[in-house]
């Protein structure tokens, strides 16, 4: 039990979001006190973790924790391709709990709300540390339950539907996984389900009934793909925009999703292999779900007027791009599916932040309500703006480096289907500048036009009940003194901005460490 | 950072004076403070780009990752280009000191006015092709502010539009980026092109796709057909500054991405003869006919510029298509000419708007007893467009069609100088009404309004006067003295082809 730095990230946030549950605060000060014992705790997890990374990530460092029966162990493996979703993981969780902090400060139920997020932190470092598929399934579906109080927390019936939505996708899905797991227990040539680089297959064996372990890897495929919201399974990401925007913003577009993707590359190029995988009509099965789900989800954004669920579904489309990557099943492949993982996971919480930044300030949740707004609030909006030109993959931001190497990769790839997927991510790039460019116009450049109209619609006199003219009022001059919000909310904003330009402009060490990752498991 | 820094300057200095522009508070209160600076770093932009034109040399600015690397570099067309953008530049900036105290928001006009010269050298003096893409995408969404300037709802629907339409261009040529990255070393601009043999072998087909695909696409800029339904609606709803540098220089900059994908990247050899060459081809004269014919039947004055331009550019890209040096050589003259012509032709619409408010065709008539002067620089810059020797348009389109004919491109070679001279009518007919009406307006003509208004003889102020005289007279005198410009453009021509 000598590497159990490896298992305390994952346990340390878990206990100690149960000892919350159950400890009762004082009622003074009580907030300021558990704000700080939560961000400490985060924090020391985060450490933790830069710890364990540091102290090496060549994959021979694990801890096995029970054996449940001979083949089926709990292990923690601290391997590179871990280390990056680790990495980034503790990297954010930190800087959206104090986000979370402003954002929640006039909730009620404030307590059930961090001790469930503070539980996700382990889980999800589970799900990251997981030595092999045994693992990984647990805490995935341990992911489900523990996020599902979140997706609940606004408690409307909006709310419980979405949760509901979310249950029920997300166990289906893990059911499909689950045979997955079954079957590449059963085919394994070690014995177990543990993680190797290039997979654990028994070709031999496999070649023998090739057929249905393929349609087995389409099935996991599919399953996990639930969480990383793979048309058709998509919908209760963007219903799940109801939840509080800390949320949404950390676990619907990074923890949760990226798990799901997480998991995908773990099946793909750590279980199956892609030795076995590649060329076969299964890798065109999944590679086409990920270019209709990239094209169907930044239509659907376009579409979309409610600003955190045009999010949702920009999240949808992205998530795709992993898939994408995933699906090509080239060492390329997986170093582009990576940068995408890492690239997205800055600019989407970002997004999501300056909505919910937005949203907490003024109120506003609709596209059109935001006309002018880029003055007001210039912290706010010019961290999307950043993150916008990001997402649409403007050169000198992140988002181009994923793409270029999602394109370099199609084009090594050789395959007609990879270059189906350069045109369809291209077209989604034009989506994604519609509709996020459209907002920021909107903020920066309110339409003359449009001021007068509501200004009109303000001043009607008579016809209108005097209750809706007191409110006209009251949001003008709540308009008028709109700004940005606390140095919580901004600081975390700020410097995920900062990490997208960082990214962006100097992105060779990244993007060689994540190439060394596709070069052993491609 | 290696290499001559010096080209960092005329990128990095109005970038910065623009951003302390939007930024100052004094710059929105006092319009002498605004106006003085602004003009200021423009003539200090003027001598900067020529240090740096003389200076030559390169610079890598940055690596984003091993393989893009954001370079600048100095040869024959930067030269061109850059030297272009500064004077005219320099000259609607003193001419928007006049024509802005009219509209409101004037900072955030002249901040912009700044950033986008600062792009625009960026995209000038790029050395590969990542580099002008960079610049390509951020000259998009920096001159968006100058089209949605009035903030009207009509003002804002045109700036969508531009920026969707140029988005998906520069996505449709990111596609070909993609591609020419894999096969060739580098992507740094070589006369004759850089593809590796080796690498592209069993990709031709891909290839031809990925040139096509950059072409239509660096051509939304220049307003070709099928991309060009931006132009006619974005151009006309700026102010008329805005729209005379949108017009005359922004649309080049798609015209410079293509001479450098295609003569610089992929190499004209692999080209000509292809169905790429002819679909080029057939782009462009659609284009140069359709945009003369829609300027001709359009009554608005700033939006018949417009389809003026977007028929112009395509003469432009006629003859990059035809792929031979005579026909380069017209033109790489034209971006000159027809650069300055169509700033003097909006000028002179701003002119009249400031003056007259005047800004259909119809209500001009007469127009030559309120500014004669004006209207005279407006006529000879109409007949260096038409191509009346011995103005300059006449000289460029001298080239390309005897270009077009020496080309050996089939029905090509005499369909082109056709179309050409067709339109040339059709430009006679949609730019000379105005001069006429305007000086002989007929006898069933009072003049009541100019009586009314006191219009007459009311020459707009001598800061608009001078730079559409300037360039008006940059028009004629081209014309009449080619010979050091077509030597140059030669020379280029003969390095790439």
């Amino acid at each position: 039990m000598s590497e159990i730095i490896l298992a305390l990230p994952v346990f340390f946030p878990i206990l100690s979001g149960i000892f919350m549950l159950f400890y009762r605060w004082g009622k003074e000060e009580w907030s300021r006190k558990r704000e700080l014992f939560i961000e400490g705790l985060v924090v020391a997890n985060s450490l933790l973790i830069v710890a364990a990374i540091a102290g090496g990530a060549d994959g021979d460092r694990r801890i096995v924790l029970f054996r449940l029966y001979s083949a089926l162990t709990i292990m923690f493996k601290l391997d590179p391709m871990g280390s990056v979703f680790a990495g980034l993981v503790a990297f954010l969780w930190p800087l959206a709990t104090l986000y979370a902090f402003e954002y929640m400060k006039h909730e009620e139920r404030k307590n059930t709300f961090f001790a469930f997020y503070t539980m996700t932190y382990g889980i999800t470092m589970g799900i990251a540390l997981a030595g092999n598929l045994v693992t990984l399934y647990l805490f995935y579906e341990m992911l489900t339950l523990v996020t599902l109080p979140l997706v609940l927390f606004p408690l409307t019936t909006e709310a419980v539907r979405a949760g509901r939505a979310y249950l029920y996708y997300s166990i289906g899905g893990a059911a499909f996984a689950f045979i997955g797991l079954v079957f590449v227990l059963g085919f394994s040539a070690i014995g177990t389900t543990e993680f190797i680089a290039g997979g654990m297959l028994d070709v031999g064996r496999a070649l023998e009934s090739k057929n249905v372990l393929l349609f087995v890897y389409v099935l996991a495929f599919f399953g996990f793909g639930v969480k990383a919201a793979l048309f058709p399974c998509y919908r209760w990401l963007p219903k799940a925009a109801v939840a509080p925007t800390p949320v949404t913003a950390l676990l619907h577009a990074v923890a949760v999703v990226k798990s799901g993707a997480f998991a995908i590359l773990r099946l793909t190029y750590f279980s199956f292999g892609t030795e076995f995988l590649r060329g076969t009509w299964a890798q065109w099965v999944v590679m086409g779900a990920a270019l209709v789900t990239i094209a169907f989800g930044s239509t659907m954004a376009v579409r979309e007027v409610h600003w955190k669920r045009r999010l949702a579904y920009s999240t949808v489309s992205n998530l795709s791009y992993i898939l994408f990557g995933a699906a090509m099943m080239t060492p390329l492949g997986l170093a582009a599916a990576l940068s995408h993982l890492v690239a997205h996971a800055f600019m989407k919480i970002c997004a999501f932040f300056c909505a919910g930044a937005v949203m907490h300030q003024s109120g506003k949740t609709y596209i059109y309500q935001l006309n002018g707004m880029g003055k007001k609030m210039p912290v706010t909006f010019g961290c999307l703006l950043v993150s916008s030109l990001s997402l649409m993959g403007i050169p000198l931001f992140a988002g181009f480096v994923s793409k270029w190497n999602l394109a370099q990769a199609a084009f090594d790839s050789g395959s007609g289907l990879g270059l189906v997927g350069v045109a369809v991510i291209l077209y989604s790039a034009l989506m994604t500048g519609i509709y996020m460019m459209t907002v920021i116009v909107r903020a920066y450049f309110p339409s003359l036009a449009g001021q007068t109209e509501a200004a009109e619609e303000a001043a009607l006199p008579g016809g209108v009940d005097k209750d809706d003219q007191e409110a006209a009022a009251e949001v003008v001059t709540a308009e008028d003194g709109l700004t940005d919000p606390g140095w919580k909310m901004t600081v975390p904003l700020v410097i995920f901005a900062a990490a997208i330009l960082v990214i962006g402009l100097h992105s060779a060490p990244l993007i060689s460490f994540l190439t060394m990752i596709g070069g052993e498991a491609g | 950072m290696e290499g001559n820094m010096i080209l960092l300057l005329p990128m990095v200095c109005p970038v910065a004076a623009g951003i302390v522009v939007l930024a100052g508070k004094m710059f929105r209160k006092d319009r002498k403070y605004l106006t003085g600076v602004s003009v200021m770093v423009l003539v200090l932009e003027f001598a900067l780009t020529l240090w740096a034109v003389m200076s030559g040399g390169s610079l890598t600015m940055l690596r984003l990752t091993e393989r893009l690397t954001l370079g600048l570099g100095v040869d024959e067309v930067s030269r061109l280009f850059a030297v272009l953008t500064a004077s005219v530049w320099l000259l609607v900036g003193i001419y928007s000191v006049a024509y802005m105290s009219h509209e409101e928001e004037e900072h955030r006009f002249f901040g912009y006015y700044l950033i986008v010269v600062g792009v625009l050298m960026g995209l000038n003096f790029s050395a590969n092709l990542i580099t002008l893409y960079v610049f390509y995408e951020l000259m998009t969404l920096t001159s968006l502010p100058l089209v949605l300037h009035e903030r009207s709802k009509e003002a804002v629907r045109a700036g969508l539009k531009y920026l969707f339409y140029s988005v998906a261009g520069a996505f449709l040529a990111l596609f070909g980026i993609f591609f020419l990255a894999g096969v060739s070393e580098s992507l740094t601009f070589t006369a004759g092109g850089v593809l590796n043999d080796g690498a592209l072998a069993g990709k031709e087909g891909l290839l031809l796709i990925s040139a096509f695909c950059m072409i239509v696409g660096f051509g939304a800029k220049a307003g070709m057909f099928p991309l060009h339904g931006w132009l006619p609606t974005a151009h006309p709803v700026a102010p008329a500054c805005a729209s005379a540098v949108l017009s005359g220089l922004i649309t080049k900059a798609g015209v410079l991405a293509i001479i450098r994908v295609v003569y610089y990247v992929i190499g004209a050899d692999r080209l000509r003869g292809t169905w790429v060459q002819n679909g080029w081809i057939l782009l462009t004269l659609l284009t140069v006919f359709m945009g003369s014919m829609l300027a001709y039947r359009e009554p608005v004055m700033k939006k018949r510029l417009a389809y003026s331009t977007v028929s112009q550019v395509s003469y432009v890209l006629f003859g990059l298509s035809m792929l031979n040096q005579t026909a380069f050589v017209g033109a790489l003259s034209h971006v000159v000419f027809h650069s300055v012509i169509k700033h003097a032709l909006f000028l002179t619409a701003g002119a009249v708007i400031v003056t007259t408010g005047w800004t259909r065709v119809e209500q001009m008539r007469g127009l030559g007893q309120v500014m004669p002067k004006t209207l005279a620089c407006y006529t000879i810059a109409a007949l260096a467009l038409i191509g009346i020797p011995p103005a300059s348009g006449f000289v460029s389109k001298w080239y390309l069609a005897s270009g077009a004919l020496s080309s050996g491109t089939g029905v090509w070679s005499w369909a082109g100088p056709a179309v050409l001279l067709v339109s040339a009518l059709l430009t006679a007919g949609y730019l000379l009404p105005l001069t006429i009406q305007g000086y002989f307006p007929g006898h069933d003509f009072k003049g009541e309004e100019i009586q009314k208004r006191k219009l007459a003889g009311k020459e707009p102020s001598l800061w608009m006067l001078a730079p559409i005289g300037v360039l008006a007279a940059a028009a004629l005198l081209f014309g009449c003295f080619p010979g050091s410009l077509i030597s140059m453009l030669q020379s280029i021509a003969a390095s790439v082809l």
